[in-house]
């Protein structure tokens, strides 16, 4: 009885560890999608309105709240005193070098005139587009597939237990 | 509000005057800082006697606040020379220019910037208002070096004749009324205010929609921007006008400005000295 339910309680805990993995490759599809909406509202905000840094970043951050979402204000509110020149943004999914271009790419921002500013949008707009198909197949295949494995092997573990 | 635009040890050497006080900060890259007060020109020293030198930092620190760390936005501002902050601070901008096809298209490597403090003088105009009343004059162009007051008087009187008399101030540079979100932030009375346009398209836009009775204007310097003057004060509109010359006899001696004097029938001349905006020669010209 006791080894059933110790099998059930590791079954448990490799399903839950399925659902982290599952879970973290899913916040990284959603990180770089919303950096890609964010890339092409920018674009769209500074080529033909040359709205500033400042208000593209609240106006797209506006009713809205994941990670990306909070570390843009975030970003928004360090660049309105000046120092956001070391930022690093906090982002959901991403390690620390990811997040450290991320925060290079919001640095560039807003220091040149619009020519360059636009095509350093578009690269990195680029970039993410690239990331995000990389994220969602990723997401699709090995968090799904991680999820499966986590699971099986928890229900294999129980059935060797019992 | 002057020292939003600066930070650290820079911040806190500016602070020691108070802004009303302040007429300009200038800011050379690697070379002590002068602020231009009441009292004369001022080397910033630090605690230890030493000038303080103006660091890259420094100057992109001014940059990033009055362009709201987006220099794109004001890049066309730039390109003209100056960049404009809250209050009607004017920020005077040079450095290495790009151009495309020889035209200037942007400027980097910002070397200097001269940040001018607007000032309200109310009342200043008063005397210049009794001049014009007293020789019936209809189109005012005040004149003077840089730094004698020029802005400010006009300011004055724009706010003076709004009472009676449809005024219209054409604020290309921001220096005259100043608005922020609509709103002029400097008194100006009843005037109407047009800002950020250049000046040949608001005379022509604005004599259609606003149908003023006077144009208020700042620094006349463009032959088309003279011969749009020239045109308005035909169709009848009352225009109080600025312009850098040290003199009469310098406009009558220019060419360009010769035809200024067809339709500007009264002259102030303004003097930095004994203090900014003293009227040194009031002159009613009769241009037939």
């Amino acid at each position: 009885m006791v080894r059933l339910i110790a099998g059930g309680l590791i079954a448990i805990a490799c399903a839950m560890i399925g659902m982290a993995i599952r879970r973290h490759y899913n916040l990284r599809k959603e990180t770089y999608s919303t950096l890609a909406e964010f890339t092409s509202y920018l674009s769209g905000e500074i080529s033909y309105l040359k709205t500033t840094v400042i208000d593209a970043v609240n106006g797209f951050c506006s009713g809205k709240k994941n990670s990306v979402h909070n570390s843009l204000l975030a970003y928004s509110e360090v660049l309105k005193i000046g120092k956001a020149d070391d930022f690093i943004p906090d982002l959901a999914g991403l390690n620390n070098g990811e997040k450290q271009q991320v925060g290079r790419f919001l640095n560039s921002l807003g220091k040149k005139p619009i020519d360059e500013t636009l095509n350093e949008i578009k690269r990195n707009a680029q970039i993410f587009e690239e990331l995000k198909t990389k994220s969602e197949n990723e997401a699709k295949k090995l968090g799904n597939m991680y999820f499966k494995l986590s699971v099986l092997v928890g229900l294999a573990v129980m059935l060797i237990l019992a | 509000m002057l020292n939003d635009l600066f930070s650290g040890v820079l911040r806190k050497l500016i602070s020691v005057f108070p802004e009303k006080d302040i007429y300009e900060v200038r800011l050379r890259l690697n070379r002590p800082v002068t602020v231009v007060t009441v009292n004369g020109a001022v080397k910033l020293k630090l605690d230890c006697g030493t000038l303080y030198i103006a660091q890259k930092s420094d100057i992109e620190r001014v940059v990033g606040v009055a362009s709201n760390y987006s220099v794109y936005s004001v890049m066309e501002e730039l390109v003209n020379g100056f960049l404009k902050y809250d209050g009607g601070i004017r920020i005077g901008a040079t450095g290495e220019g790009v151009c495309d096809k020889g035209k200037l298209t942007s400027i980097k490597n910002f070397s200097s910037l001269i940040v001018r403090v607007p000032h309200e003088v109310i009342g200043c105009g008063e005397r210049i208002k009794n001049l014009i009343e007293l020789n019936k004059v209809n189109n005012l162009l005040v004149i003077s070096p840089p730094n004698c007051g020029k802005t400010t008087v006009l300011r004055d009187l724009a706010r003076l004749f709004s009472y009676k008399t449809q005024t219209l101030i054409i604020d290309e540079r921001g220096e005259l009324a100043a608005l922020s979100n609509g709103e002029p932030t400097l008194d100006v009375g009843e005037c109407d205010v047009i800002a950020n346009v250049p000046k040949t398209v608001a005379y022509e836009n604005c004599i259609r929609s606003a149908s003023p009775e006077l144009i208020v204007t700042d620094e006349v310097f463009k032959e088309c921007e003279i011969n749009s003057l020239i045109d308005i004060t035909r169709c009848g509109v009352k225009v109080f006008a600025s312009l850098h010359a040290d003199g009469i006899l310098s406009i009558r001696n220019n060419k360009n400005f010769q035809g200024l004097l067809k339709c500007f029938d009264g002259i102030a001349v303004l003097s930095s000295k004994p203090s900014m905006g003293t009227l040194k020669s009031f002159e009613k010209v009769h241009n037939g």
